[in-house]
């Protein structure tokens, strides 16, 4: 096994290293305008076991709102946190240049999960995957 | 409506060679074109014209300067390696290329797949990009439908896919909010440019501008004019109608009309006649007063005695001829 540099991180190790955090259900990669699954793992949108559409639609729901938000006119929205009975739902965009597209999703369980090391592992990802 | 007698979808054309497990490309020969790739029995990647690319959506955007796309199509065309010869530059990352692959693919997918079209299967062809993610038959085709389903609730009538989009010159409302590619499709829109249009110029992928179009007409921001001009835009109309017309003559009760085809304003469209008559009639150029008054047989075409109304309809003809 050869040592992978930032650049050739592909998608499947991007969910590899998401589902490697500590009670994760499941993990995926979202085109957020369209609301397409470009890549999933475990449970959650795109998987077998739930339905992807209503996933998906939470994301685009929140996504639209969080991008109106205006308290303390933030710049931009880095990540968006739901706190419900099933977990914790990290969505962390990804701001590539222009293509700002791009959202990683992480479903953590309430009880085993680590909401600070998912979203410190979320940034490490993001930086690396529109690294030049 | 006899289901073995329809010619197959691309799809469905598809899935002998997915089962199979080859690798090869479906190209398809009649408009608009275009071409699936299938790696090991999986879809890899899809292109046709009227979709955005994974070089638009690279270059249009501003993602990458042309300059450096050619330089990697250079170097790595002939090995199929212009992907690897990008990341290698450091330009983007596979993560990134991968994503844009996907959302390339869908975005041909859903142009693709539910034609009726003669396709060619080339063996062993494989795309120059490189290889990418390649995705299941099944889950392109869920996305596909998805796609679709999310256009119909937008705003029902495809034609607007291909309308220049007109922003509304005044608003009622005190305030708007936008998204910033609903802000980059109004910023563009010179009332000429139809969705289709705005995509490839904006190097965004087309099913996504032509669903925040609908989404805008939808609250009344923007509103569908005359049918663009460009190739692309005119192509779709013209694949669409056919499409359309097509289902007609397979008797399928569908409601889109073939407008693009037929200019004449037409309230009640005249494409529905006796299913098994169907093909040879509206090739005829009809005196329209003759068919105007035909009630349409709407409900329930199948269960129709389909030989009565097509006898109708010949004596009509026959009477209108003859009046002309």
């Amino acid at each position: 096994m050869f040592f992978r540099g930032a650049g050739v991180l592909d998608i499947d190790d991007c969910l590899h290293r998401l589902m490697a955090l500590q009670g994760v259900h499941g993990a995926s990669l979202i085109d957020f305008p369209s609301g397409s699954v470009i890549g999933a793992a475990g449970r959650g949108p795109g998987s077998r076991d739930d339905t992807p559409a209503d996933a998906v639609g939470m994301i685009h729901a929140t996504m639209q709102t969080a991008a109106f938000a205006t308290v303390g006119q933030p710049a931009h929205v880095e990540d968006i946190v739901i706190t419900a009975g099933n977990g914790y739902h990290v969505m962390r965009l990804l701001s590539t240049e222009v293509e700002a597209r791009l959202v990683l999703y992480v479903w953590l369980d309430r009880a085993v999960g680590n909401l600070v090391m998912a979203q410190r592992q979320l940034s490490v990802i993001a930086a690396q995957f529109s690294a030049n | 409506m006899s289901k073995s007698s329809r010619l197959p979808l691309l799809r469905e054309s598809l899935e002998p060679w997915c089962a199979a497990g080859v690798t090869g490309a479906l190209r398809v020969l009649d408009p608009p074109g275009g071409v699936v790739y299938v790696v090991d029995g999986r879809i890899a990647y899809a292109e046709t014209p009227v979709a955005s690319g994974v070089e638009r959506l690279l270059t249009a955007s501003g993602r990458l300067p042309a300059d450096a796309w050619r330089a990697a199509v250079t170097a790595g065309r002939a090995q199929h390696r212009i992907g690897p010869e990008l990341v290698d530059a450091g330009l983007v990352t596979q993560a990134e290329l991968e994503s844009l692959g996907v959302i390339a693919l869908h975005d041909a997918a859903f142009f693709l797949f539910d034609l009726v079209v003669s396709a060619h299967f080339e063996h062993r062809a494989r795309h120059p990009v490189g290889h990418l993610r390649t995705l299941d038959l099944r889950s392109v085709c869920q996305e596909v439908d998805r796609r679709k389903r999310l256009l119909a609730d937008a705003w029902p009538d495809a034609a607007i896919d291909t309308a220049a989009v007109l922003p509304q010159r005044r608003l009622r409302s005190q305030c708007v909010a936008l998204t910033a590619l609903q802000w980059e499709v109004v910023a563009n829109a010179d009332r000429r440019r139809s969705p289709i249009d705005l995509a490839r110029l904006l190097g965004r992928d087309t099913f996504t501008v032509m669903l925040e179009v609908r989404r805008m007409a939808r609250t009344g921001l923007v509103e569908p004019g005359r049918p663009g001009g460009s190739a692309a835009a005119e192509s779709v109309a013209t694949v669409r109608a056919k499409a359309a017309a097509d289902m007609t003559t397979t008797a399928l009760p569908i409601v889109q009309s073939a407008r693009h085809a037929r200019p004449e304003p037409a309230p009640d469209p005249p494409e529905q006649p006796a299913p098994p008559a169907g093909e040879s009639f509206p090739h005829v150029p009809l005196p329209r007063r003759a068919i105007r008054q035909e009630p349409a047989p709407h409900p329930e075409l199948a269960g129709m005695p389909d030989f009565r109304v097509s006898e109708q309809i010949l004596t009509r003809l026959i009477a209108g001829l003859g009046a002309l």
